[in-house]
Formats: structure tokens, C-alpha cells, sequence
């Protein structure tokens, strides 16, 4: 059996053009591209391979993959996230669209195993979220002679490529679009900082102003998530493990604590470390009774369910996202979205803008690559400055902003290339 | 001879409001003091809330403390049935609140509170105080007092009283410290954009976002605004507010000149026409236009669902209009209150400070009964302590006391450089 979307409903792929033209409407800076390299088109003669959550969203970047000459493949490599319509819609432009929304996770694999080969002469190049495709690539290299370039976009699967690449020699450019400015800082920091309040809000419809918030990790998503909630109204208390950013936290005015005494007063926990058992059984015994737990971390294992459910006599579902564990003690614990992303589960994950910048990183390398494949080395990379500054200037532009490189050509601005530790 | 839906819901509305009373301390606590001084016997209240499980509290603080009491749905698509259901059974009020109702069954529903004669008026909105004082001139003689709660329903009795209209004292619950503080400015402030975020899911960090009055709503909602990462832009047409709001760090402009700049815009000026048809056509194509305010008079909807050349919803509560001018201008809930339409209404923990403050408004106007004149009567200070204090034991938070020096300090006017 095949998961290769065809002939599609005609109402469907009518509802996913609508949708796509909404997502369009708020991606001015994909919009742009895509109208520069429909003219140039760098992409003609490749056959290009994406693995990304079918959003509408996605399905403007797919739309500007095809406008620059390539031939698309497209899975989204998630159980729920794809969305038919867009599936349909993308189908009738002549993409392969394999996969639909509800889908095990045996099919998710095979649905991504089929995009993978969807092209007898294999393909060109690879859009990745997750490195699932880069790893299939990576096991098979000695028979995909003819690919020319990979981009990751996750921070999840830029650690696990740059792992792969530890061990294997990838005889082309692998690129990482995770590390850059415009990425962490609008996706990881202000994208999923608003959306993880948003879907707490959604979830609980909690009063916040006053609360006790406990954020677990003060990376980029955890960063975000403790101004927000301090925007909100809420008293922040940090809990993380490196000096630096601790640090940090301390010098942005947040209150530094280990978990073990933030745990006895908080009103809510939210981990975003990407690491597994933060939360674990000595956090859980010391809680208050009616504490909310979420996570907005990669990992679905930060708040570690097997030692809350040892302790629950019987749970019960309070609001859609919302399960309540009464605990052995007569206290009870109210757990959002099973510990999975909440942002993604109550809410509805990033906004459209915010993913105009990331996807904006994303395509602007593989047209790169396309263009001039000698502009990054093989092996395992970073997106180099001149990129990030490019995408920051097209996103102040499409917001009106000027500033005093705005005459500048671009790469003139000072202090380019030297702002990675923001 | 109540109205309600369907009496066995109220297995199920019975948990849902004793789930809310946990939330909700101090009024809590009330229920347990007024049951033991029963402050209302002898008291027939007649109320017109929206029928939530907050109110219920209320209801139950009430009746707790002997009054015989009716109640209404201020708004009918407010009401929840299940509520009402066990209002009417466990709290022991006579309810007449059906979700959903018509105009004439609504009004039937007033009737049916009226027949309580009433002692006492609670209101939201002005409504029942604005029947009675019209339609019921009979009931006047027995009412020893009402609160009300919005600060639209306090402008319209307070206009009735420079009108001489009012004939009864009424306690503007809204002018509490205790209800706006928490009500207006945190609770507004948050569901607010809590409803933008629902009905949109725009980015907020890096907007231009117009705030249209800056009262206890609109201060609250740039607070948030500005939280969320947002740069906040006030217009006002009072100099003192628009004053703060410049002192508190934020962009004060006229609205022709923010209208050009916003992202998105909210008003909550209380006041109709803040935003009219020419500010609409001035802004930038998929500006977010919202309002927040107790009425949906604040932003010219009609004009604009009368002009548009397209309209489109993009979502629910979300509805893109295309002007004449080519831009579209994205309107949402219709232009009704954004936080109660596309979010929820206010946490429990926000209501129990209001209803709290409310509840000692009625003990207090049956103690002074014998001396307070018809009109407004100022909130006395000791109704805010008292709510505040419990707040505060509630939070298991302490604070300092006045010393005997201090005190002496503050009161006698000899003492001086
Ligand atoms: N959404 C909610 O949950 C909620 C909660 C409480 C109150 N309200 C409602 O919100 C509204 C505002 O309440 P408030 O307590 O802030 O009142 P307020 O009187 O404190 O504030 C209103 C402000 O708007 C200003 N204003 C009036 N007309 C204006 C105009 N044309 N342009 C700019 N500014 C103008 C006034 O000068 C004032 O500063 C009322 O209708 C109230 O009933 C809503």
C-alpha cells in the first residue's frame, strides 16, 4: 500500500489553496523569495525531498521549492500535525505528497521511506526536520552518489547530524539552519515563548498574574517562555543546571533556584530543557496540591510520566488538555497535554510569521545549494552570517522597520558574523 | 415557578461549582461567616449576573446568609444551564436564566425576579435597576439599596442620578479597588490577550499594538500587550491618563495617527465610536481591529460590514473585511467583547474578589439602611481591607502593620518639620 496522496477531493484541495493563501498572506518573506527565484530558478534539474510537518505553512515553502524548478517529494514525518487540505492542494501542483493526519508511527516511517524513494534516480537534495531523512540518507550513502546537499532545521536533529557527522564523512554539505540568529531568536525564543503562554492559557484558562511559574531550562525556548509569563503577570523562578545560564537568568532578573525548593511552592512547571527526567519522583512528592505540569521541551519525557503515575490512585479529564492525577497522598496534580508539547497540543505552535524567518533560513540555503553548490563545504555546517543577516534585513523590511544599516548594502552592517552567542 | 433548562443537570453543575469555590477563598470564607451572623435575614434580593459558577458562589454567600433571593442572566448566551440547575437545587435561589432564550422569554425571566419585591438589587449592567426605576415604579418603596458591578452599568445609574431618576442608594461595586484592580485591569488584561491570541495566533512580540483608552481595562491590556513583547501605543482623550500612560513609558498619539501605524488595535474606551469608519480605511492591510469594552458601539462595525467590497472569516471570531481601498481589515468576535467571546470569561480567582466585594456591599447597605439617601454611595474603605486581607491570607502572604507611633504620625495634623 502506498501513502502517496492522489486525486484528492476537489472541496479539499480547495480549502487547503484557501488556507495556503491565508499562511501566504503573513509570510511576506517566503513570498519574496519565491517571487526572486521563480525568475532565476536554481532549483531546475533537482529533485528535492522534504520531511517536515505538513502545516499550511510548510506548504508555502513547497510551493517556493517547485516555483524555483525543483521536482518535490513531501512527508511530514508526524502522526497528527499533516493537514489534508494542504496535502490535497499541494497534490494537484504535481508534489508527491505521501502521508495524511492520523497515522501510526510504523506509517509515519513508511510514509517517509516512500518520499525518500519517490524519485527513481534518487534526490537531489533534502529538507529535513528531525534528521529522519539524513539518517536514511546517511546509511545508504554509497548508493545516492547524485545528492548534492542536506538542511536540518530542529535543534533536536542538528545535535543528532552533527553526531552522524562525528563518525560518518558526508561527501556533501550538510546544513544546520538551527544555529542562527533569526531562527533562535524569532522561532525558539518569541515564537514558542508565546505559544507555550497561549497554550497554557487555552488549557487552563488560568488566571497567571501572581502565580508561582517554574521554568525548567533557560535556552532559547525556556528564555522566551520566562519573559512571557513574567509579561503575563507571573513571579518566574528559573531552575537550570549550567552556571552560564544561570547567570543568565539571575542577571535578566529572573529568581534562580534548584527544583528541589522552587517544587514546594510552585503554582506551574514548565520544563524546556530538551533533556529527559527533569521533573522526576523527588520534584513530584514535594509539589503543592493542584501544581500544573507541562512541558514545551523537544523531549516528551522531561516530566517523567511513569514516576507520576506511581503515585496516582486515579486520574481524570478536566478540561480538554488537562488531566488531573489524584495522587496516594490526597493530593492532586494537573497534568497538560500528557507531558507532550503544549504549545503544539492546546495551542496552535508557531505563529505564521514566525515561521516565515525559519523557513525563510531553510529555503534560502537550499536555493543556495542549488545555485552554487561550492558555497558551502561538505560535511557538517552552519548557515554562514551573511544568510542570517540577509533574512534579519528582509524581516525588517517586510515589518517597516528601518535602522541605521537600512541604506547599507547588505553585509556591511557592523558586527556581522559576530553575534552568535547572543 | 423558575425558569431553568432542565433541573437534573444539576449533578453535573453542582461539581463544576464547588470546583470554582476552591479557587475562590474569600468569598469562601464569606459563606462561612455569614452562615453563623445571617446578616440577611428577612432580605428578598432580586439579581441579574451572568448564571456562572462564580456567581453561584455568590449566590451561595447570600443564602448562606439568610436572604431570600431571585435571580436572572444579565446576558442570555452567558447563562450555563447545568448552573442554573443547581442554583435553583442545592443553593436554594429561585433561578430564571435558560441559555439561549429569546428577547420576550428574557423579559418574562425579569418579571419572574421582580415578583420576589425586592429589598435589595443586585445588577450587572443596569438593566434590572433601569426596569424597576421604568416599568416597576410600585417595587421602589421596599428596595433599601442595590450594588452594580460593570463600570458601564455604574455610568448609566450614575447618569440616572444627575438626572434626580434614582430613587434608592446604590453601591458601585465597580468603583472597589478590589473589583477593578483585579477585575478590570488583570483580569481584562489578560483575556484579552488571551482572545486575540485564540482567534488570531499572531505574533505579538514585535507589533505595533493600539491600545484605544487607558483606563483600569486599558492599562491592564497594555501591561499584557507590552509582556507578550509587543510596542504599545495609547491614544486617549483624557489629559491626566493620556499623561501616565506617556509616564509610563508608552506612545501617546492621537487615533488618526495611530490608526496609520498599528498591527492591531483594542479598544476599551467604554465610549462609542472610538475607532470610526475613517480610522478603519487609514489602517495597514490586515490590521487586527478588537474591542474590549462592555458594548460593541466602540468600533464602526456596522459601517464597515455596510461598506466592504469581501468579506471572509479566517477563522472563527476572525473575519477579514476588503475595503474599497484594495486593504482588508481583520475584525474580531464582531466587534463584542474579544477576551469573553474568544477566550473564557474571568478565572474564578478574579471573580472572588469582585463578588466578595459585592457580597459585603449588600451587608453594608442593609447596616446603613436607616442613613444612606438615594443616589451613589461611596465604597467604604472598609469593604476593600476586608477583601484584600482575606486575598492576601488566602496567598499566605503577611505584611506589615502600623506602628503606634506611625499611626499617631499620619493622623495629627500638629505634627510636622
Ligand atoms: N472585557 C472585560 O472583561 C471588561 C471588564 C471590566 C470592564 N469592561 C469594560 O471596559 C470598558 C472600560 O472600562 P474601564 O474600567 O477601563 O473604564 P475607565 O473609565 O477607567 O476607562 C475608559 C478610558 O477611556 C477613555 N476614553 C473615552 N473615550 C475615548 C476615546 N474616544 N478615545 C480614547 N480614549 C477614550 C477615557 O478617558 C478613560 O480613560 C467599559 O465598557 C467596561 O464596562 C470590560
Amino acid at each position: 500500500m502506498s501513502w502517496l496522496v492522489s486525486d484528492p477531493d476537489e472541496d479539499l484541495v480547495q480549502r487547503g489553496r484557501a488556507a495556503l493563501a491565508l499562511a501566504r498572506s503573513q509570510m511576506p518573506l517566503l513570498d519574496g523569495i519565491q517571487r526572486e527565484a521563480a525568475e532565476s530558478r536554481p532549483l531546475a534539474g533537482h529533485r528535492l525531498v522534504g520531511c517536515v510537518h505538513l502545516t499550511k505553512e510548510t506548504g508555502v515553502l513547497v510551493q517556493l521549492l517547485v516555483a524555483s524548478g525543483a521536482e518535490v517529494a513531501w512527508t511530514g514525518g508526524d502522526e497528527v500535525s499533516t493537514q489534508d487540505e494542504v496535502a490535497a492542494a499541494l497534490a494537484v501542483e504535481g508534489v508527491r505528497v505521501f502521508g495524511r493526519r492520523g497515522m501510526t508511527t510504523a506509517e509515519v516511517g513508511e510514509a517517509a521511506a516512500e518520499a525518500f524513494g519517490a524519485f527513481s534516480d534518487g534526490p537531489t537534495m533534502i529538507l529535513d526536520n528531525g534528521a529522519h531523512l539524513i539518517e536514511m540518507a546517511a546509511a545508504s550513502l554509497d548508493r545516492h552518489p547524485q545528492l548534492r546537499g542536506a538542511t536540518e532545521k530542529t535543534s533536536e536533529g542538528s545535535r543528532r547530524v552533527r553526531e552522524l557527522g562525528a563518525t560518518i564523512d558526508f561527501p556533501f554539505p550538510v546544513v544546520s539552519v538551527n544555529d542562527v540568529v533569526t531562527k533562535w531568536e524569532v522561532d525558539n525564543t518569541y515564537g514558542t515563548g508565546q505559544s507555550t503562554l497561549d497554550g497554557i492559557l487555552r488549557a487552563t484558562g488560568m488566571f497567571l498574574a501572581g502565580k508561582r511559574f517554574v521554568v525548567c531550562g533557560f535556552g532559547h525556548v525556556g528564555r522566551g517562555v520566562a519573559l512571557r509569563a513574567r509579561g503575563m503577570g507571573a513571579r518566574v523562578v528559573v531552575v537550570c543546571r549550567s552556571a552560564k545560564t544561570a547567570v543568565r537568568a539571575r542577571l535578566a532578573g529572573f529568581e534562580v533556584l534548584p527544583l528541589e525548593s522552587a517544587a514546594r511552592t510552585a503554582d506551574i512547571v514548565c520544563t524546556a530543557t530538551g533533556r529527559p527526567d527533569v521533573v522526576t519522583a523527588e520534584h513530584l512528592d514535594l509539589l503543592p496540591s493542584g501544581a500544573v505540569l507541562c512541558n514545551t521541551g523537544h523531549s516528551t519525557a522531561e516530566i517523567n510520566l511513569a514516576d507520576l503515575q506511581a503515585r496516582t490512585v486515579s486520574t481524570e479529564q478536566v478540561r480538554p488538555h488537562v488531566r488531573r492525577h489524584r495522587l496516594d497522598d490526597g493530593r492532586y496534580l494537573d497534568l497538560l497535554s500528557g507531558g507532550g508539547l503544549v504549545n503544539l497540543d492546546a495551542a496552535e505552535g508557531n505563529p505564521s510569521e514566525v515561521m516565515d524567518v525559519t523557513f525563510a533560513n531553510q529555503a534560502l540555503v537550499t536555493l543556495g545549494l542549488g545555485g552554487r553548490p561550492d558555497r558551502y563545504a561538505a560535511g557538517v555546517q552552519d548557515v554562514d552570517a551573511a544568510q542570517d543577516e540577509d533574512v534579519a534585513r528582509r524581516k525588517l523590511a517586510a515589518m517597516g522597520v528601518r535602522f541605521d544599516g537600512s541604506d547599507q548594502p547588505a553585509g556591511t552592517t557592523r558586527g556581522v558574523g559576530e553575534d552568535k552567542s547572543a | 415557578m423558575s425558569m431553568v433548562r432542565d433541573l437534573s443537570l444539576a449533578d453535573v453543575g453542582q461539581l463544576k461549582v464547588d470546583f470554582a469555590a476552591r479557587r475562590m477563598p474569600v468569598l469562601s470564607a464569606l459563606v462561612e461567616r455569614f452562615s453563623e451572623s445571617k446578616p440577611f435575614i428577612g432580605q428578598r434580593i432580586a439579581a441579574c449576573l451572568h448564571v456562572t459558577t462564580e456567581t453561584a458562589n455568590m449566590c451561595r454567600a447570600l443564602v448562606a446568609g439568610g436572604a431570600e433571593l431571585a435571580l436572572c442572566a444579565s446576558n442570555p448566551l452567558s447563562t450555563k444551564d447545568d448552573v442554573a440547575a443547581t442554583i435553583q437545587r442545592d443553593i436554594g435561589a429561585e433561578v430564571f436564566a435558560i441559555y439561549g432564550c429569546d428577547r420576550e422569554t428574557f423579559y418574562q425571566q425579569v418579571q419572574g425576579v421582580l415578583a420576589i419585591r425586592p429589598t435589595i438589587v443586585v445588577d450587572d449592567g443596569a438593566d434590572l435597576t433601569t426596569t424597576i426605576h421604568n416599568d416597576y415604579p410600585q417595587l421602589l418603596d421596599e428596595i433599601i439599596g442595590g450594588t452594580e458591578v460593570t463600570s458601564t452599568g455604574v455610568l448609566r445609574i450614575r447618569n440616572m442620578a444627575t438626572d434626580g431618576a434614582l430613587r434608592y442608594p446604590v453601591l458601585p461595586t465597580n468603583d472597589a479597588a478590589t473589583k477593578h484592580l483585579f477585575d478590570n485591569r488583570y483580569g481584562t488584561g489578560q483575556n484579552t490577550i488571551d482572545g486575540i491570541l485564540r482567534a488570531t495566533n499572531v505574533l505579538l512580540a514585535g507589533s505595533v499594538f493600539v491600545v484605544v483608552g487607558y483606563g483600569w481595562c486599558g492599562r491592564g491590556v497594555a501591561m499584557r500587550a507590552r509582556g507578550m513583547g509587543a510596542k504599545v501605543v495609547v491614544t486617549e482623550v483624557d489629559p491626566i491618563r493620556a499623561l501616565e500612560a506617556k509616564l509610563d513609558g508608552l506612545d501617546v498619539m492621537t487615533m488618526d495617527q495611530a490608526a496609520a501605524v498599528g498591527d492591531i488595535f483594542v479598544t476599551v474606551t467604554g465610549n462609542r465610536d472610538a475607532i470610526t469608519y475613517a480610522h478603519l480605511q487609514q489602517m495597514k492591510d490586515g490590521a487586527v481591529v478588537c474591542n474590549s469594552g462592555h458594548f460593541d458601539v466602540e468600533i464602526a462595525v456596522s459601517e464597515l460590514q455596510a461598506n466592504a467590497t469581501a468579506r471572509r472569516e479566517l477563522r472563527p471570531n476572525c473575519v477579514e473585511y476588503k475595503l474599497s481601498n484594495g486593504r482588508g481589515v481583520i475584525l474580531l468576535a464582531e466587534g463584542r467583547l474579544v477576551g469573553q467571546s474568544a477566550a473564557e470569561a474571568h478565572p474564578a480567582e478574579v471573580m472572588d474578589m469582585t463578588f466578595a466585594t459585592q457580597a459585603l456591599g449588600v451587608q453594608y447597605l442593609i447596616e446603613n439602611a436607616a442613613r444612606l439617601e438615594p443616589g451613589i454611595v461611596p465604597i467604604p474603605r472598609s469593604i476593600e481591607n476586608d477583601v484584600a486581607s482575606a486575598k492576601l491570607r488566602a496567598y499566605g502572604i503577611q505584611i506589615d502593620e502600623l506602628s503606634a507611633g506611625q499611626q499617631q504620625y499620619l493622623t495629627d495634623w500638629r505634627v510636622g518639620t
